[in-house]
């Protein structure tokens, strides 16, 4: 991580959630860390059961069982600069509601289940507030609502406040919803997959929305996706996982530029770009990701790889190695003490 | 790029790339049944049913006595005592009864059994008794237990003609426990018939089905039972009445069902596989039957499940207003008969016994209809 | 569309497309009341042109809306269209318009022309083994014996790179990207000489999308197939078609070859749409890359060009008249008023909304 002069937002230290399942105990989060940056914007990219999506929930305590927080910590720089542990509140304590919705809010990647049908817009975006501000007037809410919906750039939002969610269209529901999650003002946003399941033009509008109001409100943003590009674009940091472990993570120009883990190296080489000549094979990822009751032994990506060591890499776990400045990769090819390993 | 093998990228196509768990392996019908076998109530009510039903079927066995053979001298007899210990205190393994005599009551001037406790008859296994013949193919007259003559055993005590109640309840639960079932198939039948090729069709054909079975629906039940149950001619025979009686329950039915499936149905037409299926040039009948039917069959079976109680209800309480199944065959309703006078009930309780079964037969039903509900969508959690 | 600039129709191949698609249009009513009042009609596909030629890749793209799916779904004969023709050339009967069709027609056609669809989860019967999955349409159309039918099978899952040994398990014991290549077998089962893929890539892993695209270009190559390729992705569609059809609320707005357009769009709605795509090494978002406004309804379409509310060069013949499909070079057409004359290539900003003349 990039050697912050302040300290970061969010700083998680080896998470660990297991999940307790009829075939056993399944780590959905491998001991995980990594640290949202003031003001910035972290992505957390991966595929699906590289538990990222897990990972933001555990942020929010928001872990249901069969799941569990079981290690780690998330410490939180509030205003004033007091770091707190979210991982010590009850998860439906007054201090942990407090943090969700006012400190941290989430938007999710689908607008059109993630609202209730039956009420209206403004209405749905008055009960956040009333959540927070319990002694917000009636009158003063719904011009907050108003403004929220301004804010987010869509068009009569006098109107619009009055709408049911199925009247509106993708792109101006996610945006309701943005409006929803900045309705308290939160220092950070978590964004998971929420341009997904959208058109792309639709999306780089919602891109271009999100890096705004993140400049207007001074606010992190921590953006959850399997979408190398889309990441490019958006984030300073970015940290990629797999099978539950943080496999590399740096400041966006060194990871994508010069990507030190063979995951992320096989990664970039599989997707195809917009300015790439026809034709040819595509250098795919060997393989297929594990199922989570096959978890290979040692390294979680040795039996895709194309630089699998036998004998080193399904034996032992590499740790995370630095290989620039606030670089570093969880792989024995970037271990300083590579050769004496080497079997 | 001349040669599809080189696929590379595919590391290895063997064992590994196929996962081994057991979840793997299995067909969706016996991952179903594992579902189904992990909840506890659902297995309770399906082992209960699995003992009624072979109780029904061995009924001769089991029972004492014959449906009809009455004990002249024993009317309105309370349930026989069994006892370990007899009157000197002494224990014995094999319980016993006592003889009964019947004697005037100086005090309310009725006849009343008493027990005589200097005739002693322990309760023995594969005794001697009445004939019988089992599902009309096996004849014998070895019963599981019973006690030697003139002993009685009178496990539910008697009514007022003097016929054994708990030899009469086996007997009966062979009426009680497949009269529901013959019209449930009936009902299921035919609305799942009609429901898929409705369904499939729409159009105005579904608009006229749906008209139709509304109008089943909106029919008040018992009543349409009742005025259904009386134009059975007297002159049929018994097992005539029993088929007629089927149908009668299973003629407002299928209404619901057909109306579930339809449901069903409408969703699944749409989905690719079906699709797919008619791009490779399927024919509708095949679509109906090798795609929607096969993927509405579970959620039938459960419909059909929890429909059954509402058949026994049915027929026991035609049976319990004398208007179900004749003599000589008997169910439980047809038991319950006899208890419909309240002077009844107070001096004869144990008469109302058959209503313990039908409640007991009802909830494992219900208990087998939930768990298989559940475990119809065996991926969910 | 003349022949393609890209490649030259291989030896003992027909010059005539294998798919033309000639002023197709369909629509659905929408709303209205029990009576059969009319509702709103929602013209999903108006007046669509495009041509298939035989051994390549075609490409149609377009977001939500924009009727794709609806075409893909017309020439397979699932819904039927209500004007113009599509033209199928078939091996045996020669060139056969399949919009007017009779079933037999349609069933006999149907036997070279196959279907993948998006979401391999829901495409294949959760009830059925993998054998009988892939096995179906050649039992349906009696096109083995009995016998044959197993080694049959076996040889297609080896084709798409299944081990054989799982015919007789069931589709959830597969990952996505092995269910999707089962559905490639099902598809494979009757030799198709047209392949529509709707969006196969989709729902599937990032790491397992390259895999399946390159087994996708294999069996092209070893069985002769063409594809009509929807998506939405365009860097995919950049990847694997030659040429490139884009659509936008219902009608076709751009046809040519995949990586001349792309370079140099003649469509302004084109050009917007690269402009979105999120691409590696373009460096971090600054200033708005996006068109203005939402995809209008297509219930309620704009007038005259349906696509001069969000256009950055509209003028005001834009909101009076429809534009025809004109040919603008060799091999490249466009549905725009100004096609050819307006700036852009790749490279060239984006004008602002003030420039817009009122």
């Amino acid at each position: 991580m990039q050697q912050a002069q302040s300290s970061p937002l969010i700083a998680v230290d080896d998470l660990v959630v297991e999940f307790h399942t009829e075939g056993g105990v399944v780590r959905a989060v491998n001991g995980v860390s990594f640290a949202i940056p003031r003001g910035g914007t972290l992505a957390l990219i991966g595929e699906s059961g590289c538990g990222k999506s897990v990972t933001s929930l555990a942020l929010l305590n928001l872990v249901r069982p069969p799941g569990r927080i079981t290690g780690g910590t998330i410490t939180y720089t509030d205003a004033e600069g007091r770091a707190l542990q979210t991982t010590d509140w009850k998860p439906n304590s007054e201090r942990m509601r407090k943090f969700r919705g006012a400190d941290v809010a989430m938007i999710f990647q689908e607008p059109m289940t993630s609202f209730d049908p039956l009420f209206t817009v403004g209405e749905q975006i008055v009960e956040t507030l009333h959540a927070h501000l319990p002694h917000i007037g009636r009158g003063k809410a719904r011009d907050i609502a108003i403004e929220m919906l301004r804010k987010v750039r869509l068009p009569n939002p006098e109107t619009l406040v009055d709408r049911y969610p199925h009247q509106l269209s993708g792109g101006m529901r996610q945006r309701v919803m943005i409006a929803m999650a900045l309705c308290c003002g939160p220092r950070l946003l978590i964004a998971d997959e929420p341009t997904t399941a959208l058109d792309v033009t639709t999306e780089s509008q919602i891109l271009d929305l999100l890096r705004q109001l993140q400049g207007e409100m001074e606010m992190a943003v921590l953006f959850i996706t399997h979408d190398l590009a889309v990441a490019s674009e958006i984030a300073n940091e970015i940290a990629v996982m797999y099978l539950g472990y943080v496999v590399e993570s740096g400041a966006t120009d060194d990871v994508l530029g010069n990507p030190s883990h063979p995951y992320t190296r096989a990664l970039l080489a599989s997707i195809p770009k917009l300015d790439d000549e026809p034709g040819g094979r595509l250098n795919a990822v060997r393989g297929m990701v594990p199922t989570p009751d096959e978890m290979p032994s040692g390294c979680p990506f040795h039996t895709r790889c194309d630089a699998f060591m036998p004998g080193l890499c399904d034996r032992r776990m590499p740790r995370l190695y630095p290989c620039g400045d606030g670089h570093q990769a969880r792989c024995f090819l970037v271990d300083p003490e590579l050769e004496r390993l080497r079997p | 790029m001349t040669d599809a093998r080189a696929l590379a990228d595919v590391s290895p196509i063997d064992l590994e790339a196929v996962s081994s768990r057991p979840m793997a392996v299995l067909s969706v019908r016996q991952l179903m049944w594992r579902k189904f076998r992990r909840n506890r109530l659902a297995m309770f009510g399906l082992v209960v049913l699995i003992i009624m039903y072979g109780l029904a079927a061995l009924a001769g066995f089991v029972a004492p006595y014959g449906v009809r053979q009455t004990h002249a001298e024993f009317p309105r007899t309370a349930p026989t005592v069994i006892h370990f210990v007899d009157a000197d205190g002494k224990f014995h393994w094999q319980p016993f009864v006592y003889g009964m005599t019947r004697a005037m009551d100086p005090k309310t001037f009725t006849l009343a059994s008493k027990e005589d406790t200097s005739a002693r008859y322990p309760i023995q296994l594969f005794i001697h008794g009445t004939p019988y013949n089992i599902l009309g193919v096996l004849n014998s007259d070895v019963h599981l237990f019973g006690v030697e003559a003139p002993g009685k055993l009178f496990l539910l005590g008697t009514d007022t003609t003097g016929r054994d109640l708990f030899s009469r309840i086996l007997y009966g639960s062979q009426v009680s426990l497949t009269v529901g079932l013959f019209g449930v198939v009936l009902a299921l039948v035919i609305g799942a018939s009609v429901g898929i090729v409705s369904g499939y069709y729409g159009g105005w054909l579904d608009e006229i089905v749906q008209r139709i079975i509304e109008m089943t629906l909106a029919f008040p039940q018992i009543p349409l039972w009742l005025a259904l149950a009386t134009l059975v001619p007297p002159t049929w025979s018994s097992v005539q009445v029993y088929f007629a009686i089927s149908i009668v329950l299973s003629v407002l039915t299928w209404g619901a069902l057909a109306r579930q499936v339809r449901a069903m149905v409408l969703s699944l037409k749409t989905s690719d596989f079906v699709r797919a299926a008619s791009y490779a040039n399927a024919s509708p009948v095949r679509i109906m039957y090798r795609h929607l039917l096969p993927s509405t069959l579970s959620h039938i079976l459960v419909i059909a499940t929890l429909t059954i109680p509402s058949m026994i209800i049915g027929e026991t309480a035609l049976s319990f207003l004398g208007l179900g199944i004749r003599a000589p065959m008997t169910s439980w309703g047809v038991l319950l008969n006899e208890a419909q006078s309240v002077q009844v009930i107070l001096q004869l309780p144990w008469l109302l016994s058959p209503a313990a079964f039908v409640v007991l037969t009802i909830i494992s039903f219900n208990f087998v209809g939930d768990g298989m509900r559940d475990a119809a969508d065996p991926f969910s959690r | 569309m003349t022949p393609p600039a890209t490649r030259a129709p291989m030896a003992g191949e027909s010059p005539r497309p294998l798919l033309a698609v000639r002023g197709v249009s369909k629509h659905f009513a929408v709303g209205g009341g029990i009576w059969g009042r009319a509702g709103s009609v929602v013209r999903a596909l108006d007046d669509v042109s495009f041509e298939v030629p035989h051994g390549i890749t075609v490409g149609l793209v377009g977001e939500s809306g924009c009727g794709k799916t609806t075409m893909g779904h017309t020439i397979m004969g699932g819904l039927s269209a209500d004007g113009g023709e599509i033209v199928f050339d078939d091996p045996e009967l020669g060139p056969v318009d399949i919009a007017h069709a009779d079933s037999k027609l349609r069933r006999h056609v149907r036997l070279n022309m196959q279907m993948v669809f998006q979401d391999p989860n829901s495409s294949l019967n959760p009830r059925m083994a993998l054998v009988d999955l892939v096995a179906e349409p050649l039992v349906i159309n009696r096109l083995l014996p009995r016998a044959a039918i197993r080694p049959r099978v076996a040889e297609l899952l080896e084709q798409v790179g299944l081990s054989p040994r799982y015919m007789d398990r069931y589709p959830h014991a597969l990952s996505g990207g092995q269910r999707q290549r089962v559905v490639m077998a099902r598809a494979l089962a009757m030799n198709p000489k047209l392949v529509v893929a709707d969006e196969p890539i989709s729902a599937l892993d990032v790491s397992i999308q390259a895999q399946t695209l390159n087994l996708m270009k294999d069996l092209q190559a070893e069985h002769r197939l063409t594809y009509l390729f929807i998506a939405h992705d365009l860097s995919v569609v950049n990847y694997f078609a030659d040429e490139t059809v884009v659509m936008y609320l219902g009608r076709v707005v751009e046809t040519g070859p995949t990586r001349p357009m792309f370079k140099a769009p003649l469509h302004p709605y084109t050009a917007a749409l690269l402009n979105s795509v999120p691409q590696l090494g373009r460096g971090k978002r600054v200033g708005k890359r996006a068109p203005e406004g939402e995809v209008p309804s297509a219930a309620n379409p704009p007038s005259g060009c349906h696509f001069h509310p969000r256009c950055p060069y509209a003028q005001p013949i834009c909101t009076t008249d429809v534009p025809a499909l004109r040919t603008i070079a060799p091999g490249r057409q466009a549905r725009c008023h100004f096609a050819g004359d307006l700036p852009l290539a790749a490279s060239a900003p984006t004008p602002t909304q003030e420039a817009k003349s009122p």
